[in-house]
């Protein structure tokens, strides 16, 4: 059975040269015929590399232990569930399944009709397959999640305990996707180059596949963020670990990008930044990949050191100096149509947006490697932890929220300074007496979130306006009431007024954010039965917390659980019991602290169980209070929601053909 | 009596000042004061996570030295300069703001500066290049229609 899942790799990796080959040749040469070939070449990958994972999951399922890979992440006691998720629980399997998604959007890309952009298909192909055949190249060489042992092991290892968890389930797939997914606006990027096209038609046809990659992305983003809240037990949702920053690097070049296209599509300028910006970001993508596979940041996401990383990096600087050159060579048919009018403009505004989104990105991607750089040039080793990132992209945070605000107020090319202040005048009232009013009526005095509050309600209140001004006047041109009314706008236009929504998601998690980094309070202490520890914060009143008893239970297979009771009392008045609970995995010799939390509103009450005697008679735990927390969370479901609203099949999609055929007297194809 | 009483406020007072500071020097240092300290230090066997909210045995060691030193009385820049002593500044979660951790903070303001000067540049190239236009542009009454009205317009025209 394995010998079919390796074989099937090969064929694979023997597909995707072919396409490459066959891909070119026809389109260089006008050979409909070997066009065909190719594509079909190409199915034939998507179709092997789903041979060869159903292969893995039947070793996996059947516990195929004498496959090395098997025995590593699975066990005896594993449960159907996460032997189906163990498929993607270490290096070489997660590499064939990212190759495996990689292949499923070149197969989907295939099988659309592109019609007008017919012509960079061949060239599409090539790329894809380019990519593709790095990481088949992988599994069938370094990485063959196929290996024998030359033995059959009685039992595997079992999973990573920290992978015990829905989260940590669907987080790696979500995660991928909207990591591979971003190959289609770059094959389609890379193709525009190669074929000399000056026109955006690559963007805008891919627009929509840019959006899932980005949506998949951040929905990978949150649940990570999540898991860590529900598993990690440190009382946060982001370490600022150079994992997770290898996921939120890309994200911060994509959000530009996906910024700047509007100003492509509406201008024509920016040509050349948005084909950069789309490089970089597969690019990162690319590396982000390598820094979670190859071990050379520690982290708590990491897989064993192997000798992957200098391949991966080979590939790497391939890839990126190949597109560079590229890129660099195509410089002046990329020049742009317009220029800027007004420094009071959308364009201007969106540019502004660009620069602080790089920077943070930038500053993300340097404090993320500054532990390598400063070893190599420097002589030793200088950790930079999540103090430096706060301090260093905080203030750019901030300063995007305010950015969002004035963006939508401002028009295309100019705004008249009268106009300006005239749309102005309710947002910086609003703002304004957030600014004066929160540290007078409320708990939140310090500056920064002061400030960040301010900027929040002034962008919270553009944006209202913008759907009200939209509903507004439908409902005076349409007569339509106000509710058809809003639903009609969003559906005329769903990137704009999804994009709203994503900006209302960005803002409540603000909230949420600004919460956890000013007011969060942690407290630990040592208790003895029926001894009672108090934690108060100025957002939710005190708790007292009651040791009530230590008991130990069963957890799932392998696991031992330790539970802590803990009676609380909100303010004098009980309110709750809380179960925090360790769980020590046997077999790995690791320990988890699963947090119990008490909600209250939107804030929570989130305690772990430090220590304890071996008598159970006495405890430490830790207990913080995260204001505003679930702000956080709800942010994220708005923001998800948002981004289906605007990747949604529109009705501004459906008229495409009309346009496409309009915009393609700017296409030149030599 | 009245001669007595400023000095008998003040006795008292020290005396209370004594009190309030005798459970501090009798006392441990209290979990939340070792943790503190333990914040802004790394994890010494995984790296990504920092010395207070790590659960490994090696990282108990190293709250319980921190907790050793503040009862003797370090505070708490003597404990982080007897960790960096020994284990050299990737011991701190913060890299320091001078010598070589300062490439840290440096080079990210470098880089946005320089992207607010190419802003700048170009931002003044492209405005440079057509006052004339602009000013036809600003000609326009207005409000004479809004952004939405003209962008459908445009729109439907396309398809002409």
């Amino acid at each position: 059975m394995p010998s079919i899942g390796y074989t099937a790799q090969v064929l694979a990796l023997i597909l995707a040269v072919y396409a490459i080959v066959a891909a070119v040749l026809g389109a260089r040469k006008n050979r409909p015929d070997l066009i065909l070939s190719a594509k079909n070449a190409s199915l034939g990958v998507t179709i092997m590399l789903t041979v060869a994972i159903a292969v893995m999951e039947y070793l996996l399922l059947t516990q195929h232990y004498q496959t090395e890979y098997v025995a590593q992440v699975t066990n005896r006691d594993a449960t159907t569930f996460f032997r189906v998720a163990a498929l993607w629980g270490s290096q070489k399997g997660s590499l064939l399944f990212f190759a495996w998604l990689m292949s499923l959007f070149t197969g989907a890309v295939l099988l659309n009709k592109w019609g007008a952009v017919k012509t960079l298909i061949p060239y599409v192909m090539a790329v894809m397959n380019f990519i593709l055949i790095f990481f088949v190249g992988l599994v069938v060489t370094v990485a063959n999640p196929f290996a024998q042992l030359s033995f059959f092991p009685a039992d595997g290892n079992g999973l990573n305990p920290l992978l015990y968890h829905w989260g940590m389930v669907i987080h790696p797939p979500v995660l991928y996707t909207g990591f591979v997914a971003f190959i289609v606006p770059y094959a389609f990027a890379m193709a525009a180059l190669f074929t000399n096209q000056r026109g955006d038609l690559w963007m805008r046809t891919t627009r929509r596949w840019t959006l899932i990659a980005w949506l998949f992305l951040s929905m990978g983003l949150l649940l990570g963020g999540r898991w860590a809240y529900d598993v990690l037990g440190w009382g946060g949702y982001w370490g600022w670990d150079a994992v997770e920053n290898a996921a939120l690097i890309p994200w911060l070049v994509a959000t530009p990008f996906l910024h700047s296209v509007i100003i492509q599509e509406n201008r024509g300028m920016m040509k050349r930044w948005n084909v950069g910006l789309i490089i970089l970001t597969f690019a990162l993508v690319i590396e982000g990949t390598f820094l979670t596979r190859s071990g050379v940041i520690g982290s708590v996401h990491t897989f064993a050191q192997s000798a992957i990383g200098p391949l991966f990096l080979g590939f790497i600087g391939v890839m990126f100096i190949a597109s560079l050159v590229l890129f660099v060579s195509r410089w002046e048919i990329l020049g742009s149509d317009n220029e800027l009018d007004s420094m009071f403009s959308r364009e201007a505004i969106f540019l502004l947006n660009n620069l602080f989104f790089i920077g943070i990105a930038f500053t993300v991607w340097w404090g993320t490697h500054f532990p390598i750089i400063s070893e190599a040039l420097l002589g030793n080793k200088i950790v930079v932890g999540p103090p430096f990132f706060r301090k260093a992209t905080g203030p750019l945070f901030a300063g995007l929220v305010l950015l969002m605000g004035i963006a939508p107020l401002m028009p295309w090319r100019q705004i008249s300074s009268k106009k300006l202040i005239r749309q102005l005048t309710l947002p910086v009232t609003v703002g304004v007496m957030v600014a004066i009013l929160l540290p007078l009526f409320t708990n939140i005095k310090m500056k920064g979130a002061v400030m960040t509050f301010a900027f929040v309600a002034f962008t919270a209140t553009v944006t209202l306006m913008e759907y009200w001004r939209g509903v507004n006047a439908r409902h005076r041109a349409h007569g339509e009431n106000y509710f058809s009314a809003m639903i009609n706008l969003v559906n005329r236009n769903r990137r704009r007024y999804g994009g709203y929504l994503i900006h209302f998601g960005v803002l409540f998690a603000t909230i949420g954010i600004v919460g956890m980094e000013f007011y969060q309070v942690e407290t630990q202490q040592n208790v003895s039965l029926g001894e009672s520890f108090s934690i108060s914060s100025p957002f939710t009143g005190t708790y007292d917390l009651t040791f009530e008893g230590l008991k130990q239970v069963p957890g799932k297979p392998g696991v031992e659980n330790t539970v802590g009771t803990l009676q609380v009392s909100h303010n004098g008045q009980v309110v709750d019991t809380i179960e925090p609970y360790r769980e020590f995995f046997v077999r790995q010799q690791q320990p988890m602290t699963i947090p119990d939390v008490h909600r209250q509103g939107m804030s929570e009450l989130y305690v772990i169980i430090a220590g304890w005697e071996p008598d159970g008679q006495s405890a430490s735990f830790k207990a913080y209070i995260n204001p505003m927390i679930n702000w956080l969370w709800f942010g994220g479901i708005v923001f998800v929601l948002g981004t289906l609203v605007a990747a949604w099949l529109s009705t501004e999609v459906k008229r495409r053909p009309v346009s496409a055929k309009s915009r393609q007297g700017t296409v030149e194809v030599s | 009596m009245k001669k007595y009483f400023i000095p008998f406020i003040f006795s008292l007072a020290a005396i209370m000042v004594m009190l309030a500071a005798l459970p501090v020097l009798a006392q441990d240092p209290s979990m939340d004061e070792v943790n503190h300290v333990a914040r802004k230090l790394n994890c010494p066997t995984c790296q990504s996570l920092n010395l207070e909210d790590c659960r490994t045995q090696t990282c108990d060691q190293w709250r319980g030295q921190i907790k050793d030193l503040l009862a003797e009385g370090y505070t708490e820049q003597e404990v982080l300069d007897w960790f960096i002593a020994r284990f050299g500044v990737e011991v701190l979660q913060e890299p320091p703001r001078q010598g070589r951790g300062l490439f840290a903070w440096l080079l990210p303001i470098v880089g946005l500066l320089a992207g607010v000067s190419w802003l700048a540049f170009v931002l003044r190239r492209w405005s440079a290049a057509k006052p004339a236009e602009a000013a036809a542009a600003t000609a326009l009454p207005e409000d004479a229609i809004d952004d939405e009205t003209l962008r459908k317009i445009e729109e439907d025209l396309k398809g002409f």
